[in-house]
C-alpha cells in the first residue's frame, strides 16, 4: 500500500516539474558572461512537397537576469501562406515547477505594422511572461503549415551577445528526390542523414557554446557565429513552379511573376513617344522617363497575399499613380520598353547596413526591386521609390553591394555602383566683401 | 441722329473666390472646375504642403428601428496638394466604435482625384477595392483607403457618413490640423430629449457661431419582442441647432515644450449629460463628482474590492510587513515589495481587467491594477489610503468641472500617515516613495473619495530640478590632453535615466552620450551611481580622452563639451499656445581646463550674464584664467517656472537665442611658437 502511494506521489509530482531544466543544472561556464541561457532549441523543417511544408519549432530559455527580460516574449507570425496549428508557452521558476502555461486561445492576436505599408495580411500571435524571481525558464513550441515558402528559416544557436547556448538541434525532413540545400559558415561539423521510407533526414546539432562577448568595431554577430543558411530547391507557390539552385533559374522563377505586366494604357503609350522620340541618345530618354516616372507616381506599399511577390501591373500604375518598388520598377521598364529601350528588374538589399551577400547560395536576400539599363560600364541604375533622386544614382541605400537582375533568360548576379571619396565632393565658392560699413556682401557658389 | 444708349445694368458680377460667399461655403462636392485650382491665403505659405480648402461637417438625430435615436453623421472635405510632402493627405483613415456585435455604419463613402491637365479637370474615381478594414482593437475598427492618381497639384475630395446607435458618441470636431484650413464648418442638431455639455478649447475665433431653435419629427420602430408586429412610435419636438465655422486657419504644428498638441488644437467635443424621453423619467447619464467616485468605488472593474477585509492577504501582508515598527514602516515596506515583484504591463491604466486577487498571483497588471493592489494593502493595514485618478502629460488635460472618465489613464495611491499625506506610484521601477514620474503632473487629478472627492493640482511650475556638471580637463603624461565629467542630476531627470537604462541598457545610454559629442572623442571608465537605489538622483561619470592633433596650430574648443545647447528649442517666430516644459530647472556647468601641453592661450569668449524678466530666469556665463595659466568656466542657466504663456513666447524665444550663441563661442588655443 505505501509503496503505491510513493510511486503515485512521484508521478504526480513529475508532470508538475520539468526538472531538466532547473536552473541549478547550468554548467558555470555557460553562466558566465551571459544574460541568458538557452537550454534547448529544436526546428524540424518537414518538406512535404516543393511549396508545402510543415515547421516545428522549440525554443528553451533560462533567464538569468532582468538585462534579459525580452527573451520572456514571443512572437510568431503568420499570413496567408502560413498558418500556426499549435503555439503553447510555459513559464518555470527557478525550481522548474510550472507557474504558467498557455495554449494557443490564451495568446494575443494583432495584425503587424511594418512602419511603411498602408495594408499588409500580416498577423502575429504575442506572448509574454511577467516575472520577477531570476532565474526562471520559458519554453515556447509551435507548430505551422505553411504553402507557398519561398525561403527557410535559417539557423543561428547563438543569436545575440550575451546569450550561452546549451543545446540546439536543426533537422530537415524531405522527400528523397528532394534536393536539401544549405551553406554552413563558421562551422564544419557534417549533418548526420539518413533515409528512411521515401524520405532523407538532415539533422545538426551543436553543444555547450559559452556567451559571446561584445567588442566595439566588430562585425555583425551574424558573420562570427556558427550558423547554416537553408533555401528550397523546387519551388511552387500559387500555381507558379520552378526552383532555385542556380541564379538562372531563381531568375526563371521570379520572372514568371513579372513578365507580362507591362502594358500601358494608349495616352502613356502616345505620352512615352511625345517625350522621346526626337531626343537623340537613349540616356537622355531614360532620364526624361525616369523624370516623368518621378513627378507622376509615388510609393504606396500594399502586400497582400501573392502581391507581396507580385508586382501591380502597368495599368494598376498609370491609373492610380502609385505602387511599390516592385509595381514602380516594372512600370518603369514598360515606359522605357515604349520608347524602344531594354531595362531590367533587380532585386536587392536596400538599406544602409545590408548583410554580405552569397553569391554561391542562391536564395532571396532581397527586401528591395531596383531597375536598370545595361550600357556595358555605363549602366544606368534606376531607384523608382525616389521623387528626388538624380537617374543613375543608388547612394547608400542600395550603392555598392549585388543585385540580383531578373529577365527572361533567369537570374544573373551583378555589382551595383561604388562610390569613392572623389564622387562625394561638394565645393563651395564664395566671393565675399566687405564694405566700409562692415556689410557683407557675398556670392555662394556650390 | 439719336444714340440709344442703353444702359446695361450688369447683374453683380459673382467673382468665385476659392471659398465662400458670406457665410456659406461655395465648395460643393463633384462641383469642380479649372479656376478651383487656383488657391491662394495668407495661411498657405512656401513650406505649406497641403491646404484643406474646405472641411464641413454635420450631426443630425434620427429615429431608428431598434426602439432609439442614431447620430447620422456627414462629412466632406476638399484638400489641395502643393508638395510631395503633402501626398500624405491622401492617406485616409476612418475610425468606427464597435461594442460587440454592434458597430458604427460607414454608408456612401465617394472620393475623387481631380487632375488639372492642359486646362481641363480630369476625374478619377476612388475604387472600393482599395477601401481597406482593420481592426485596431476591442473598441475601435478603421476604414483605410488612399486616394488614386495623386501628385503635387491634385485636388482630393471626399465624402461619407457614419450612422452610430451610440448617442454618447456624438463625433466632435477639430478646426485645427497640420494643414491650413480655409473653411471648416459644423453643425450639430439635438432634438430636445438628450442634453449635451458642449466642451471646447483653444481658439474660440469663430467666424460664424449660430444657435437656434427648430421643429423635428421623428420616428422609432420597436417591437417588445421578436414575435409581436413591430409599433413605430411618431414623436415630434423642438432641435437645438448649433453651427461654427472658423476660417483661414494656419496649420497647427507641435512644437518643443508642449505637454500635447492635443490640448491646444481649437475643437469641440460632446459629453452626454442626460436623457429625457417624452413620458418617461429623466435619466442623468454624467453624475456629479460625488457621484461618480461613489459609482467608481462600487465598480468591481475599480474600487469595490478596496471596501472589503481583503483577509486572502492576511497571511502575505504579515510576511511584507514583517519588522516594521510604525505605520511609515509599513507603508515603505508594502510599497518596496510591490515594486520589486510586480511588472507593469501597459504604463496606463484606470480600470481593472482581472481582479485583485488574480493580479496579486500573476504579479503584473496595468497602472491601475498595480495601484490598486497597493491601495487595498495599505488599507488591510489600517493605513489611510485611497485611489487618485489623473492623465498623463501626453493624453491631454482632464475636465474639473465635468467628471468625465475618459480623461483620465492613470492611477496612483493617495496615503495618509501620521497626519502626513503621501502621493504614491508603485507600477515603476525607477520611482522611490512618494516620487511620482513627471509626466504625472498634468495639473487636475481627482481622489476617488465618495465622501471628499477633493480635486488635488500637480503643476510643474512646482517641480524644481537641479543639475550639476562638472568638466576636469588636464595634461596627463600617459593619456595626453584628458580628463572627466560627472553629471549629478536631479530628481526627475534621474527618474527619465533610470528608464532608460533600464529599457535599453548601459551600453546603449553611453553610446547615446558619445554620440551627443560633435568631435571624435574616446569614452571610457563609464558608469552610473545610485542606478538601483531607491528613489536617489543618479550620477553619471566617464573619462574623456580627446586625441588632441598637435600638428594643427590653431584648435577652437567648445568648454562647455556636449552639455551646451546646440540649437534653439523654440524655431517658430510666432506661437499660440503655451509653452509647458516638464518642471522648473536650476542647471549649472564648471568646468576647469588646463591648457594643453605646447600651446597657449590665444581668445577667451567673454563673461556674460542675461536675466529673464528681471528674476524669473537668468543666465549666467563666467570665464576667467587661473593663476597657473588654466581656464575655469561657470555656466548656469536658471529658469524658475516650468509654464509660460503665449503672450511671452517672443521673449523666451530670444532669452534661449541668445544662451545658444553664446554657448557656442569656443576657447582658442595657439600652438607655442
Amino acid at each position: 500500500m505505501r509503496i503505491l502511494t510513493i510511486i503515485a506521489l512521484t508521478l504526480f509530482t513529475h508532470t508538475l516539474f520539468a526538472q531538466e531544466f532547473m536552473a541549478l543544472l547550468i554548467p558555470d561556464s555557460l553562466k558566465q558572461g551571459a544574460d541568458v541561457v538557452k537550454r534547448y532549441e529544436e526546428y524540424v523543417l518537414e518538406i512535404k512537397s516543393p511549396g508545402k511544408a510543415k515547421i516545428y519549432e522549440r525554443h528553451v530559455y533560462t533567464i538569468l537576469n532582468e538585462a534579459a527580460r525580452s527573451y520572456t516574449k514571443y512572437r510568431t507570425y503568420y499570413d496567408k501562406f502560413t498558418s500556426i496549428n499549435s503555439v503553447s508557452g510555459t513559464l518555470y521558476n527557478f525550481f522548474g515547477k510550472e507557474i504558467k502555461h498557455l495554449k494557443k486561445k490564451d495568446w494575443q492576436d494583432m495584425s503587424t505594422y511594418d512602419g511603411i505599408s498602408l495594408m499588409t495580411d500580416n498577423r502575429v500571435k504575442v506572448n509574454e511572461f511577467f516575472y520577477t524571481e531570476y532565474p526562471y525558464t520559458v519554453d515556447y513550441e509551435e507548430e505551422d503549415e505553411t504553402e507557398g515558402v519561398l525561403d527557410f528559416t535559417d539557423w543561428y544557436p547563438v543569436s545575440a551577445y550575451r546569450m550561452s547556448v546549451q543545446q540546439s538541434k536543426y533537422t530537415i525532413i524531405a522527400p528523397s528526390n528532394y534536393e536539401v540545400r544549405y551553406k554552413q559558415m563558421n562551422f564544419t561539423t557534417a549533418p548526420t542523414i539518413t533515409e528512411k521510407d521515401g524520405k532523407k533526414i538532415y539533422t545538426w546539432e551543436i553543444k555547450n557554446i559559452p556567451a559571446y562577448k561584445y567588442e566595439e568595431a566588430a562585425p555583425y554577430i551574424q558573420e562570427i557565429v556558427p550558423n547554416i543558411h537553408f533555401a528550397p530547391s523546387a519551388l511552387e507557390a500559387e500555381g507558379y513552379v520552378g526552383n532555385m539552385t542556380s541564379w538562372e533559374s531563381y531568375g526563371k522563377f521570379f520572372y514568371q511573376l513579372v513578365k507580362g505586366r507591362d502594358a500601358l494604357p494608349a495616352d502613356i503609350k502616345s505620352k512615352v513617344h511625345e517625350l522621346t522620340d526626337n531626343l537623340k541618345s537613349d540616356k537622355e530618354k531614360i532620364f526624361v522617363l525616369y523624370n516623368f516616372l518621378q513627378k507622376n507616381t509615388h510609393y504606396i506599399s500594399i502586400q497582400l497575399g501573392i502581391g507581396g511577390w507580385q508586382p501591380f501591373d502597368a495599368t494598376y500604375v498609370a491609373e492610380k499613380k502609385y505602387g511599390d518598388c516592385k509595381a514602380l520598377s516594372n512600370y518603369m521598364i514598360a515606359l522605357l520598353k515604349e520608347a524602344g529601350i531594354k531595362a531590367k528588374y533587380a532585386e536587392i538589399y536596400g538599406g544602409k547596413d545590408h548583410p554580405l551577400f552569397m553569391e554561391d547560395f542562391p536564395c532571396l536576400q532581397s527586401n528591395h526591386v531596383i531597375s536598370c539599363v545595361p550600357m556595358g560600364k555605363d549602366t544606368i541604375w534606376l531607384e523608382c521609390t525616389s521623387q528626388t533622386k538624380s537617374p543613375g544614382y543608388m547612394g547608400s541605400f542600395t550603392g555598392n553591394r549585388k543585385a540580383v537582375i531578373i529577365d527572361e533568360e533567369g537570374g544573373h548576379v551583378v555589382n551595383t555602383p561604388k562610390y569613392k571619396a572623389s564622387d562625394n565632393l561638394q565645393r563651395t565658392k564664395v566671393i565675399a566683401t566687405i564694405n566700409e560699413e562692415g556689410l557683407l556682401d557675398a556670392e555662394i557658389k556650390s | 441722329m439719336k444714340f440709344k444708349t442703353f444702359i446695361v445694368s450688369t447683374a453683380l458680377l459673382s467673382i468665385s473666390f476659392a471659398g465662400f460667399t458670406q457665410d456659406k461655403s461655395n465648395v460643393k462636392f463633384v462641383k469642380i472646375s479649372a479656376e478651383d485650382f487656383n488657391i491662394t491665403s495668407p495661411v498657405i505659405d512656401s513650406s505649406t504642403a497641403a491646404v484643406v480648402v474646405a472641411d464641413i461637417g454635420s450631426s443630425e438625430f434620427e429615429g431608428n428601428r431598434k426602439a432609439g435615436f442614431s447620430i447620422r453623421y456627414k462629412r466632406f472635405a476638399r484638400i489641395k496638394i502643393l508638395t510631395k510632402n503633402g501626398i500624405d493627405a491622401a492617406n485616409v483613415q476612418i475610425p468606427l466604435y464597435v461594442d460587440g456585435q454592434a458597430e458604427e455604419k460607414l454608408d456612401n463613402l465617394k472620393a475623387y482625384t481631380y487632375n488639372l491637365e492642359n486646362g481641363k479637370v480630369v476625374e478619377t474615381k476612388l475604387e472600393s477595392e482599395s477601401v481597406f478594414k482593420e481592426k485596431v482593437n476591442k473598441k475601435v475598427s478603421v476604414r483605410k483607403f488612399t486616394m488614386p492618381a495623386v501628385k503635387p497639384g491634385s485636388i482630393i475630395e471626399f465624402t461619407y457618413t457614419i450612422v452610430s446607435d451610440f448617442i454618447f458618441n456624438l463625433q466632435p470636431w477639430e478646426f485645427q490640423g497640420e494643414y491650413p484650413r480655409l473653411w471648416s464648418e459644423y453643425r450639430v442638431d439635438i432634438p430636445e430629449y438628450f442634453r449635451y455639455i458642449f466642451l471646447s478649447q483653444g481658439s474660440k475665433d469663430f467666424f460664424i457661431k449660430k444657435d437656434e431653435t427648430t421643429r423635428g419629427r421623428w420616428e422609432i420602430t420597436f417591437r417588445a419582442n421578436s414575435t409581436e408586429r413591430s409599433e413605430t412610435e411618431k414623436l415630434e419636438g423642438n432641435i437645438q441647432s448649433n453651427r461654427w465655422v472658423m476660417k483661414d486657419l494656419p496649420a497647427l504644428k507641435e512644437e518643443a515644450f508642449t505637454s500635447t498638441i492635443d490640448n491646444h488644437t481649437s475643437k469641440i467635443q460632446f459629453q452626454l449629460a442626460s436623457i429625457h424621453y417624452p413620458n418617461s423619467p429623466f435619466r442623468p447619464v454624467m453624475s456629479s463628482w460625488d457621484k461618480a467616485m461613489e459609482d467608481l468605488m462600487k465598480d468591481d472593474e475599480f474600487g469595490e474590492l478596496l471596501s472589503h477585509p481583503n483577509n486572502w492577504l492576511d497571511d502575505d501582508m504579515k510576511a511584507i510587513t514583517d519588522g516594521a515598527a510604525t505605520p511609515l514602516e509599513k507603508a515603505k515596506q508594502i510599497f518596496k515589495y510591490i515594486k520589486n515583484n510586480f511588472t507593469a504591463t501597459r504604463r496606463s491604466g484606470v480600470y481593472l481587467t482581472d481582479n485583485l486577487k488574480t493580479i496579486f498571483k500573476n504579479k503584473h497588471g496595468n497602472v491601475a491594477e498595480i495601484n490598486l493592489l497597493l491601495t487595498a494593502m495599505l488599507l488591510h493595514e489600517n493605513i489611510k489610503a485611497f485611489p487618485v485618478l489623473l492623465s498623463t502629460r501626453d493624453h491631454g488635460y482632464t475636465n474639473e468641472l465635468y467628471p468625465i472618465l475618459e480623461k483620465f489613464n492613470y492611477v496612483i495611491c493617495l496615503a495618509q500617515i501620521s497626519n502626513n499625506d503621501v502621493l504614491l506610484d508603485a507600477s515603476n521601477p525607477s520611482l522611490g516613495f512618494g516620487q511620482l514620474h513627471w509626466k504625472c503632473y498634468n495639473g487636475h487629478c481627482r481622489v476617488v473619495d465618495p465622501k471628499d472627492p477633493s480635486p488635488v493640482y500637480l503643476v510643474a511650475d512646482s517641480l524644481k530640478e537641479k543639475k550639476f556638471t562638472l568638466i576636469n580637463i588636464a595634461n596627463d603624461e600617459k593619456e595626453g590632453w584628458a580628463g572627466t565629467v560627472t553629471n549629478t542630476l536631479g530628481t526627475y531627470e534621474s527618474i527619465s535615466v533610470k528608464e532608460e537604462v533600464f529599457d535599453k541598457g548601459l551600453d546603449e545610454f553611453f553610446k547615446k552620450v558619445k554620440s551627443d559629442y560633435t568631435m571624435e572623442i574616446k569614452m571610457g571608465n563609464t558608469g552610473i551611481d545610485s542606478l538601483k537605489q531607491d528613489g536617489m538622483p543618479v550620477n553619471i561619470h566617464y573619462d574623456i580622452n580627446f586625441n588632441l592633433n598637435k600638428d594643427e596650430d590653431i584648435i577652437y574648443f567648445n568648454p562647455l563639451l556636449s552639455e551646451a545647447y546646440k540649437e534653439n528649442p523654440f524655431k517658430s517666430a510666432a506661437r499660440k499656445y503655451p509653452v509647458e516644459m516638464p518642471y522648473a530647472f536650476d542647471e549649472t556647468i564648471i568646468a576647469n581646463i588646463e591648457v594643453p601641453a605646447g600651446y597657449e592661450l590665444d581668445e577667451l569668449p567673454k563673461s556674460s550674464r542675461v536675466n529673464y524678466n528681471e528674476d524669473e530666469g537668468s543666465f549666467e556665463y563666467l570665464i576667467g584664467k587661473t593663476n597657473d595659466g588654466g581656464i575655469q568656466l561657470r555656466c548656469r542657466i536658471k529658469m524658475n517656472r516650468a509654464n509660460f504663456q503665449p503672450e511671452e513666447y517672443e521673449s523666451l524665444r530670444d532669452f534661449y537665442a541668445y544662451i545658444v550663441k553664446k554657448q557656442a563661442e569656443p576657447v582658442v588655443f595657439k600652438k607655442k611658437q
